[in-house]
């Protein structure tokens, strides 16, 4: 029992040192397209990769921005707004380029009292199809992204 | 308490050998009744404000005649469409016999008029007005209920010793609103009578015709809206007993005589496109004995009148003779299919007379006793919850038999003298019981069980086994469809409420199928002896055309005509009406010349009164009527052109024209100006949303019936944006409404920042702080680019809660006019703060 669980510890201190490296990678410099306001991520609407279901505690959804709202392949970093609402408990978002490990950082923090709360981002995106991560700490939480521009 | 009575003698099974050719019927209808219990009716009563009526009481020459605001109590105040019809024909007399000497009076100066309640075709209005007096009486029946209008005394002066000389306008008019709650149950019913034996007939021609005006009401008119019209002249005889109940008056008489006649004629009118006409009554003011009727029972009475008609007006020309006996008896008989034929010999129970078209009712103002003359009913009316049913209920009395009875039997005796067979003894077909509540039928009606007589057993029929006409059928139950008035359905009470209605059956009802044999040719000659279906003397046809107008007429506009024409129209009466707009020339024309309202519709309705003279005893009357609406216009013209526009790929923007005319009718196209080979589907208002994804001209089409016109193309831009780079700015607050104007309400804000804050011509985007001050209430602001026109997408760019000064980082995508929109959702005006940090070009 007891090799097994220094085990564990040892694969994810690999993962969190492989985040660290890829987040590194990306690099400058991009430049700027702005974008009509649109919004790519509902998590109110019904079932979908860009909609629901709401996220649940320790829950992560990975969501497709290039390709909607006029983002091209191409963009390297989104910027955008994020909205939560109905949120259950105190709680914080983490978004980041999917496909990588969870950086410690937070782009949103609320509470329960907050019938919806707002905060702009700007965001790397990876190359998956599923470009950009949401992490949701504790309790569930409706998330919308609305979108203003790009970066490449 | 409830008392049950048989009454009336039995009948007996009757037929007539008259010439070898020639077989007569006769058909014979009793009446039962008992006594029972009668709960006093509730009902409300108001005064009427004189003005209501006022126009009932106005010259002698409006046939048509509005009554405004007729206050039914909590239902509302109604509108009642009144038209005038004749129930005495021209010249007809009251001729008064005292056994002494003989006087010739004028018909009583009456006028008639029905209509309806609000343009709605299930509702009714009759009133009467006294020409002498200007009293005035009425029957008004819509979907909420009966409303009586009756007359109270407002003056007592000497004068009012003499009736003549009061005026109607003595009176106070009040309304009542009545209810149907006299209904008692009766039980233990016995009842026998006999009944003709009767062949099927052949069906002969035409179903009811159905005429309607543009709303989809059908039309009333005195005489038949349509082609065709039948009138019959009645001569009506009365005996000294009828003088007697009617208090030995003689215009209580003749009023009563002349309203029977003109509910009779209304019923006749509707159901056969008949008019029944008045032509002489006869009144007998001498006393007991004084009059020529010494017949003790129907049978006699009929024989004698034969007789006496036969020899003494062999020459007086008629449609039929209908005698209203007083005597106490509750029957009625008379010959049938004899109208339009001459006199035959024979012989009745074994006393000779003639034959013909002779119709005896008796027991008319007394039945088992009780004595006196109720009013008439109003044979349209709603009844007892049933489309022309018969009011009361099976206890004599004004309340009871009396309030149905008399003009029960003076329509089915008529009607026998027009072929119509009891509607127990008309059988009908599978195909025409399909369909309707009574498959497995046999006969029109079943409210009969007669025994068969002696020596008329039929195929199938057993002699005095219940099994005449309506074999198995049991007439104390209801019956599955209430009984016409050919019907012996007056006889079965179903909880005191007579079976019966003052019909001869509708087109939807199985009944209906009793009107075919009424429905004749009206073009065929009339058979001098033994013809078999001779209704009454047609008297002709007679059309109107539909209005010719123009469908659209300009606001305001003078001159505007309309115009009808008739067919074998001589020299008709016209009358014209309009809503919406002013007639400008005389209305007694065919062509007419009115100016249109400012706005909405202008309807024209036109009718026609032909009086055909050739009608053998005076004069009777076919009207028509059409009702045209036309719309009135403004041309349109265009006060502000679409606006062209610049915008960022994937806006939306909304494109809007100022029209002015009315009404407006908008199509958008896209193309250049006149270029309707690609409209918009859907895009059909003052303003449309179009997001091209390319550069696009657009313009619209303003219309209607008056006019077109184009408006100027407006192209919207579409503009792809293009790489930038990150400008760094002093921070600098670039919008602060504290003290100005904050953001309205649910609406939107337009602000230039280019050019501001050291943002540059050319911006893209802005880097910018934003701030929702103090908020009122919990909500959200959008940002969005500019111009005002462009159509808000659905994001968000910062939410708050009330009374929290809140902020957020945001990049505010700029339009291609270097402004943004600010948009408040929420209900109350919002201060907002915009600090820039930068921007991207």
């Amino acid at each position: 029992m007891k090799k097994l669980t220094v085990s564990k510890l040892v694969l994810f201190t690999i993962a969190g040192l492989l985040s660290a490296v890829s987040a590194s990678a990306q690099t400058g410099p991009f430049q700027f397209f702005a974008v009509p306001p649109c919004r790519i991520v509902d998590t109110r609407n019904p079932n979908a990769t860009n909609g629901g279901p709401i996220m649940g505690q320790g829950g992560q959804r990975d969501f497709a921005v290039r390709g909607n709202c006029g983002v091209p392949t191409s963009a390297k970093a989104v910027s955008l707004n994020v909205t939560i609402t109905g949120a259950t408990t105190t709680s914080f978002l983490t978004l980041w380029p999917s496909g990588g490990a969870r950086p410690v950082v937070s782009t949103i923090n609320f509470t329960q009292n907050d019938p919806a709360l707002a905060n702009g981002a700007i965001v790397g995106l990876s190359t998956n199809a599923n470009d950009l991560s949401v992490f949701n700490s504790g309790g569930n939480v409706h998330v919308i992204l609305d979108v203003t521009g790009y970066f490449q | 308490m409830c008392d049950a009575h048989k009454a009336g003698p039995a009948g007996e099974e009757l037929s007539m050998k008259q010439k070898p050719s020639s077989l007569r019927r006769i058909a014979v209808t009793c009446v039962l009744a008992a006594a029972c219990c009668l709960p006093l009716a509730a009902a409300t009563i108001s005064k009427l404000n004189d003005d209501v009526l006022a126009p009932l009481r106005g010259p002698a020459v409006a046939r048509r005649i509005l009554l405004n605001n007729v206050p039914l109590f909590e239902h509302g105040t109604a509108k009642i469409e009144l038209e005038e019809f004749q129930v005495w024909a021209p010249g007809g007399k009251v001729i008064v016999s005292d056994g002494k000497s003989v006087q010739y009076l004028d018909p009583p100066p009456m006028r008639f008029f029905r209509g309806q309640v609000n343009g709605d075709p299930e509702s009714f209005a009759y009133f009467s007005v006294d020409g002498k007096t200007g009293g005035i009486y009425g029957l008004v029946a819509t979907r909420d209920g009966k409303f009586s209008v009756n007359a109270a005394r407002r003056h007592l002066t000497p004068r009012d010793r003499n009736p003549d000389n009061v005026r109607g306008d003595e009176f106070d008019y009040f309304l009542t609103a009545s209810d149907d709650t006299d209904e008692m149950p009766m039980t233990g019913q016995t009842w026998e009578c006999g009944v003709e034996r009767l062949p099927a007939l052949p069906h002969v021609n035409k179903r009811i015709l159905t005429e309607v005006d543009a709303s989809g009401h059908p039309i009333i008119a005195q005489g038949i809206t349509g082609t065709q019209s039948f009138a019959m002249a009645v001569e009506v005889e009365t005996d000294d007993e009828f003088f007697a109940n009617a208090g030995s008056s003689v215009s209580t008489a003749t009023n009563y005589v002349t309203n029977l006649t003109g509910a009779v004629s209304t019923i006749y009118n509707r159901d056969l496109h008949t008019n029944v006409v008045l032509q002489n009554a006869h009144i007998y003011s001498g006393g007991p004995g004084t009059d020529p009727w010494v017949g003790t029972d129907q049978f006699q009475g009929l024989a004698e009148l034969g007789n006496n008609y036969h020899s003494t007006h062999a020459s007086l020309k008629r449609s039929a003779v209908v005698m209203l006996s007083g005597k106490d008896i509750p029957g009625g008989v008379a010959w049938e299919g004899t109208i339009g034929e001459g006199d035959l010999a024979g012989s009745l129970n074994g006393t000779a007379t003639f034959s013909g078209a002779y119709a005896w009712c008796g027991g008319i103002g007394k039945l088992f006793g009780a004595q006196g003359l109720g009013s008439v009913p109003d044979p349209n009316a709603t009844s007892n919850g049933t489309q022309f049913g018969m009011p009361g209920n099976g206890v004599p009395g004004a309340a009871g038999i009396q309030s149905y009875w008399p003009l029960a039997e003076y329509a089915h005796e008529l009607g026998h003298n027009l072929a119509g067979h009891h509607t127990h003894c008309v059988v009908i077909t599978a195909g025409e019981a399909a369909g309707t509540n009574h498959p497995t039928q046999l006969f029109v009606d079943m409210c009969f069980t007669g025994n068969v007589p002696t020596g008329q057993v039929g195929t199938g029929e057993v002699e005095g086994n219940g099994s005449h006409c309506a074999v198995g059928q049991n007439f104390t139950s209801a019956p599955t469809e209430k009984g016409t008035i050919m019907s012996y359905c007056h006889n079965v009470f179903v909880s005191g409420v007579p079976q019966s209605r003052f019909t001869f059956g509708q087109p939807a009802e199985v009944s209906h199928h009793e009107l075919d044999d009424y429905m004749l040719n009206a073009s065929g000659p009339l058979a001098p002896n033994g013809g078999d279906f001779n209704i009454a003397t047609a008297v002709g046809t007679f059309t109107m055309s539909t209005i010719t107008a123009s469908s659209s007429v300009t606001a305001n506009s003078t001159g505007n005509t309309a115009s009808v024409t008739t067919t074998n129209g001589g020299t008709p009466t016209f009358a014209w009406t309009i809503t919406g707009g002013t007639i400008t020339s005389a209305t007694n024309t065919n062509s007419i010349t009115y100016t249109a309202g400012p706005s909405g519709n202008v309807v024209l309705r036109a009718t026609a009164f032909k009086n055909f003279a050739s009608f053998p005893i005076g004069g009777v009357g076919i009207t028509d009527s059409k009702t045209v609406t036309i719309v009135t216009c403004v041309p349109p013209g265009i006060s502000t052109q679409p606006q062209s526009v610049a915008v960022p790929t994937g806006t939306g923007v909304a494109l809007s024209v100022g029209a002015t005319g009315t009404p407006l009718n908008f199509q958008w196209f896209i193309g250049a100006s006149g270029n309707t080979s690609n409209p918009i589907g859907g895009a059909t208002a003052a303003s449309v949303n179009v997001a091209p994804s390319s550069t696009t001209t657009y313009w619209v089409r303003v219309s209607n019936s008056c006019g077109t016109v184009d408006s100027a193309a407006a192209t919207v831009t579409v503009q792809a944006i293009g790489a930038a780079s990150f400008f760094l700015l002093s921070p600098c607050r670039v919008l602060d409404t504290r003290g100005g104007a904050p953001v309205p309400a649910n609406g939107v804000m337009n602000l230039v920042v280019t050019g501001k804050c050291g943002v540059a011509a050319g911006a893209t985007s802005a880097v910018v702080n934003v701030t929702v001050v103090s908020p009122a209430v919990a909500g959200l602001v959008t940002l969005y680019p500019g111009p005002v026109n462009t159509v808000k997408p659905v994001v968000s760019t910062i939410n708050y809660t009330a009374g929290r000064t809140l902020a957020n980082n945001a990049r505010l995508t700029i339009g291609v006019d270097g402004s943004i929109n600010i948009f408040n959702a929420s209900g109350t005006p919002l201060d907002f703060l915009i600090d820039v940090a930068g921007y991207f070009k």
